[in-house]
């Protein structure tokens, strides 16, 4: 399962035009590409909606297909869009399998943290942070999130996003604002019910 | 670009490397892709080529990932799972139809490892200790028990098991789930056993043991159905009584016979062996996968009920009631007889809904 893929994206200006032909092709082998990006494909599966309890299953399909199709990429396009590509379709398929939240009980469990920990504190105010952060990309349709995660989370440039979702540059600023809208007044409104509730 | 509100971008710095995977998830995934690739490619017969680099970044484990996941976890493993009958305890402690490989399993270790001599004891002894540690694997165990059971009475008894299929579409998949000529309850229960009754020469080295066991299995399987049936009641009556663990050379057979040739029905053991793994390690959709790869490799395989009965537990595990309960109907349609009907309702919780009927 070796595939060759061109290397130019990091090689320097000079250095590249001192072998500005040929191209060097390196092999592209699934094992590097899970060691490089798999931290990638879990923010990312998680960040779309996985819920903890199937993170394993979602990723690991994902580098199932990517063993299958590394032949496919040709190297035009950068490795993560690639991969977000495909961790995107294949949480699509975990959703229309299983619903997004089948049921209460299999909800994440909050994460146990000791009180006694001097750290608990800091703790306890990260796991808040964090699912306050995926009830609020929850909030977000299908295509305002992945936008919305690719720009904010993943800092991905917006040719790298239009890529990735296979749209235009233009779509993708335009849908990069109106997501970054949502967001923030889904953070208001949570906000708001906060202060309601003290 | 000032859409987000300091709020918003106060809360995306600090969250954003909450979401990273841990070492324990790296490793745990590293670990269950290894497993699916090892069963991948036992499935499609090519050598396996990730687990011992790919998959272990430090090189100290790399030897015993290879060791581990290559050769245990991918051919022998399933032929290992389907082929050992005392991994999991048996929910019918009298059935008869493994009596006689059971009773000489559980008598003797010996003569279970002398089954399959591929397989390494220490997988054996690893996942029992797995098995017993965790009372919900004991219990998915449990349930596929009788999966387990067909599979290998099946594979042991059916004669189209020799024969490799030509392949279909997959849409016709389910049309081979017709049950085969009723097959006598003695000819499922028989398995061509060892001759116990030759010549026992005096204990011999482990070294010696491998050939003799080649040889064994050689012969094995040109034996002749009468004479296997005869030899099993000489068998039982060995394996119950004899307090001395079974020696290979006490089971080889003359050097005669016709020469081995490995039969098709490997793969169809190897992989269903690995969905049947795979459910029971909690991973059903990974089950489904490696079910619908058999529907593909194996449309008109020997194995087709129970590919659909794994299927079943698959899709119940995977909390899609309708769909299980329509692939058993179709099971139940086009093999009435089939005793993992029953089970298999029983298992998924359908027998209250479903009541006597079909």
């Amino acid at each position: 399962m070796r595939t060759t893929a061109l290397l130019t994206a990091a090689r320097a200006p000079e250095e590249t035009e001192a072998r500005a032909m040929p191209l060097v092709r390196a092999p592209l082998r699934v094992e590097d590409v899970y060691e490089a990006h798999f931290d990638f494909v879990w923010r990312t599966a998680r960040r779309l909606g996985v819920l903890q309890p199937h993170l394993d299953d979602v990723v690991q399909e994902v580098f199932m297909v990517v063993q299958r199709r590394l032949n496919d990429f040709e190297g035009r396009s950068e490795i993560r869009t690639w991969l977000f590509a495909i961790t995107r379709r294949t949480v699509q398929s975990h959703f229309r399998q299983n619903s997004r939240r089948p049921l209460a009980f299999i909800d994440e469990p909050g994460e146990l943290i000791d009180p006694s920990s001097r750290c608990a504190e800091s703790e306890m105010l990260a796991s808040e942070n964090s699912r306050l952060l995926h009830a609020l990309l929850d909030e977000l349709d299908d295509e305002k999130r992945a936008v919305f995660v690719l720009a904010e989370l993943e800092e991905l440039s917006g040719p790298a996003i239009a890529q990735a979702l296979k749209l235009d540059v233009s779509t993708v600023y335009a849908r990069i604002r109106t997501a970054r809208q949502a967001f923030d007044m889904a953070l208001r409104r949570y906000r708001a019910r906060q202060a309601r509730m003290r | 670009m000032n859409d987000l509100s300091a709020d918003a971008r106060a809360l995306i710095a600090q969250t954003k490397t909450l979401d990273d995977p841990s070492a324990a998830d790296r490793a745990r995934v590293r670990q269950k892709l290894a497993t699916a690739w090892a069963a991948q490619n036992a499935a499609a017969g090519t050598p396996s080529k990730f687990e011992d680099d790919v998959l272990s970044p430090g090189t100290d484990s790399r030897w015993l990932w290879a060791t581990l996941t290559t050769t245990a976890v991918g051919m022998v493993l399933g032929l290992w799972f389907v082929m050992h009958p005392v991994t999991f305890p048996a929910p019918e402690q009298s059935s008869p139809p493994d009596a006689p490989n059971g009773t000489i399993s559980e008598s003797n270790p010996a003569a279970a490892t002398l089954q399959e001599p591929n397989a390494p004891a220490v997988i054996a002894h690893t996942s029992e200790a797995a098995f017993a540690r965790d009372p919900e694997v004991a219990s998915a165990a449990q349930a596929a028990e009788p999966v387990r059971r067909s599979i290998k009475a099946r594979a042991q008894a059916n004669p189209r098991v020799r024969k490799r299929a030509p392949a279909i579409s997959d849409a016709n998949a389910l049309d081979d789930i017709v049950d085969p000529e009723p097959e006598p309850e003695a000819l499922v229960r028989t398995k061509p056993q060892p001759d116990f009754t030759s010549p026992q020469p005096s204990a011999a080295s482990s070294a010696q043991r491998l050939p003799a066991i080649a040889t064994a299995r050689e012969t094995d399987s040109a034996r002749s159905a009468p004479a296997a049936r005869d030899n099993s009641a000489a068998a039982r009556a060995r394996a119950n009584g004899a307090s001395k663990p079974v020696d290979a050379d006490d089971i080889a057979p003359p050097q005669t016979g016709p020469k081995f040739v490995a039969q098709p029905i490997d793969d169809e053991l190897a992989l269903l062996g690995a969905a049947q793994e795979a459910l029971q390690d909690h991973q059903p959709s990974l089950a489904l996968r490696l079910v619908q790869h058999h529907g593909f490799r194996f449309p008109r395989g020997a194995l087709a009920q129970e590919r659909v009965a794994v299927q079943t537990l698959a899709l119940c595990a995977l909390h899609r009631p309708a769909e299980a309960r329509q692939v058993l109907a179709e099971l139940a349609r086009r093999a009435p007889n089939s005793p993992l009907v029953a089970k298999l309702r029983t298992s998924c919780g359908f027998e209250a809904a479903e009541g006597s009927g079909n």
